[in-house]
């Protein structure tokens, strides 16, 4: 009735099936990724995420080679590296992080490349952090001009990164002032870490400054058709904090609570996001590229009065011809999209 | 040999590999009971479930871990109470604190004031992320899940096979479940915060399940198990480095495909052999 065929042989079968795999596996790595990776002539540079790559080579310009870890448009929550990666990451010159719990969800692999020697630069805790959500009840949001953000530390790679999000608030890129200070900070890092020339990066750091202060500008120039009255956001997750404390913008509310990808909105805060919205005559509700706007839509469709969903490239650079190819561009196109919606 | 020395030469690999290893000595070991119980859905089940505990924790600025295992805890008690109901089944049982753990865990969130970001993530490991503290972790419920195994082997047997001719023979088959239970949670939530739930999930289902194919008894089934397991973890770290994959996803992906490997050999083996009969 039954077999007695010995165990072994089976496993034998079993084994050498994957033996072969593994086999396979290695075989064909004559086109190997890696190999270039970490040994190239030129230092290398992991930034996290796609915004800090774009300022980090405007830094260091052909300098350096400089690898974005979470490409644009990947979720960082269910983003998985490749071994090859974690390797180029453990092999790199510098690591610049955002910081502020923003990369929780990379694990532990940024950790152990920390532990393993590489240096680390995390950025957002030295550009003077605002508490989560203040923008929300905050109205006492008068900027007065550029603000000095002390940058003091350079680089951390001491104390590896905290892996508790807090209460501050981590989206400190859609602020340019803070990222001009970002890029002195990241030029200060690579001249430290890399071997590339000082004063070329402080050129090159001067130079983005000066392009970021205009890009401030325009930015101001182009929101100053919205008076200070209609300065109101309502938005999709809580990203724009920073965006509205530089620019004199309250937000009245955010659909999705505590920024996680788990939290969903109550029916009572829509019911009342809804009042907000009709009562203020708010026309827009702003939401990111590449997000789910479901909800914002029904509850444009539940105010009416032609309020808009607009999305804006508050998380990652967008895509050539998506006017949003670099910081620059992501935060002049955001400026004009607010200006055309919210001005009167 | 270079294309096994070179991944190998990096610490976070060796690190991932013994991690690999030792996840698939428990998984195997748990697995294999998982299997023949057949409450696959458990694994998933039980890595929402500890959403809610660590939510509350992140809340009251508590340990994560902590609320990690009380939660499970929590998970565990309700599944075997409510699997007690004969006319409830074991799936309906997990099943139904799935969604209410998950729940709650979703609620307690969406209160959250503070920038609760990718909190579940937080507590989800990565293979390549494992640091000491996580191989110690994974160690300790090695031999947590081979003590109980052992301890309780008779139980579990009768309890998978018969579970009224167990309690007849005073086998107690409510306490072999609860202790199948406890078994899994521990080996689970220490294996997700190692090295992640894919990874744990493809370890826990698959070697046990290509193992049933060939083996007869359940110590063979564990220990070819325990061999495919080991075998896709070494695998999967290769073409994750080789091949700039996600490591998580290529462990659980070997798996998956050892799996299918071993059911095509199987029925390459029934059709050689016509006149034996294989029974379950």
């Amino acid at each position: 009735m039954t077999t007695h065929r010995p165990i072994r042989r089976r496993l034998a079968v079993v084994t050498a099936a994957l033996t072969l795999l593994a086999i396979a596996a290695g075989c064909s790595s004559s086109d190997d990724p890696t190999l270039e990776g970490g040994n190239g002539e030129r230092p290398s540079i992991v930034v996290t995420t796609s915004i800090l790559a774009d300022v980090t080579r405007s830094v260091v310009g052909d300098a350096a080679e400089v690898e974005t870890l979470v490409p644009a448009g990947a979720d960082p929550h269910s983003f998985e590296p490749s071994a090859a990666q974690v390797a180029r990451l453990h092999e790199a010159d510098l690591i610049v992080a955002n910081g502020l719990g923003l990369e929780a969800s990379l694990g532990g692999f940024l950790d152990s490349a920390v532990e393993s020697g590489t240096p680390l630069l995390e950025v957002a805790p030295e550009l003077g952090p605002i508490p989560f959500g203040n923008a929300t009840q905050a109205s006492e949001h008068d900027h007065g001009g550029p603000d000095e953000h002390d940058g003091g530390s350079d680089s951390h790679g001491d104390d590896g990164h905290d892996h508790g999000a807090g209460d501050l608030d981590p989206h400190v890129w859609t602020d340019p002032d803070r990222m001009a200070t970002a890029a002195r900070l990241i030029g200060e890092a690579v001249a430290e870490h890399t071997g590339v020339d000082a004063a070329t990066l402080e050129a090159n750091a001067a130079a983005y400054d000066a392009e970021l202060r205009l890009l401030d500008e325009e930015i101001q120039a182009t929101l100053s058709v919205i008076p200070p009255e209609d300065r109101i956001l309502v938005t999709n997750h809580g990203s724009l904090g920073y965006f509205a404390e530089r620019y004199g913008f309250e937000v009245v509310g955010t659909l999705t609570p505590g920024g996680s990808t788990l939290g969903e909105p109550s029916a009572a805060s829509l019911a009342q996001l809804a009042d907000t919205i009709r009562d203020l005559g708010v026309p827009a509700i702003f939401t990111e590229v590449g997000a789910d706007d479901s909800v914002a839509r029904s509850l444009a469709a539940e105010v009416g009065n032609g309020v808009e969903v607009v999305a804006l490239h508050t998380d990652a650079v967008g895509p050539a011809g998506s006017g949003a190819e670099t910081y620059v561009a992501m935060m002049s196109t955001n400026a004009r999209l607010l200006a055309k919606v919210l001005a009167p | 040999m270079t294309w096994i020395t070179e991944p190998f030469g990096y610490g976070f690999m060796q690190d991932a590999l013994v991690a690999g290893l030792l996840a698939a000595l428990v998984c195997a070991v748990v697995g294999t009971w998982v299997v023949v119980r057949g409450i696959a859905f458990i694994g998933d089940a039980m890595a929402h479930g500890v959403v809610p505990g660590v939510a509350i924790a992140f809340q009251v600025g508590a340990n994560l871990v902590v609320g990690a295992v009380a939660s499970a805890a929590v998970m565990a008690l309700g599944i075997t109470l409510v699997a007690r109901r004969r006319r409830v089944g074991d799936d309906t049982a997990i099943g139904l604190l799935f969604v209410g753990m998950l729940a709650l865990g979703v609620i307690v969130m969406s209160r959250s004031s503070g920038y609760a970001g990718e909190l579940t993530a937080m507590l989800f490991g990565n293979p390549l992320g494992v640091d000491d503290g996580d191989i110690v972790l994974l160690a300790v419920a090695a031999v947590a899940s081979i003590v109980l195994a052992v301890t309780f082997h008779r139980s579990l047997l009768a309890l998978a096979f018969n579970s009224r001719k167990a309690e007849a023979l005073g086998l107690r088959p409510r306490l072999a479940h609860g202790v199948l239970l406890a078994m899994v949670t521990v080996a689970v939530v220490a294996s997700f915060q190692a090295i992640g739930t894919l990874m744990v999930f493809g370890l826990l289902i698959a070697p046990p399940a290509a193992a049933s194919l060939f083996t007869r008894s359940v110590h063979s089934m564990m220990v070819a198990a325990a061999a495919v397991g080991c075998t896709s973890a070494f695998v999967g770290l290769m073409v994750s480095y080789h091949h700039d994959l996600a490591a998580g996803a290529s462990i659980a992906a070997t798996a998956v495909v050892a799996f299918f490997v071993a059911f095509v050999a199987r029925g390459v083996l029934d059709a050689l052999a016509p006149r034996r009969v294989v029974q379950p």
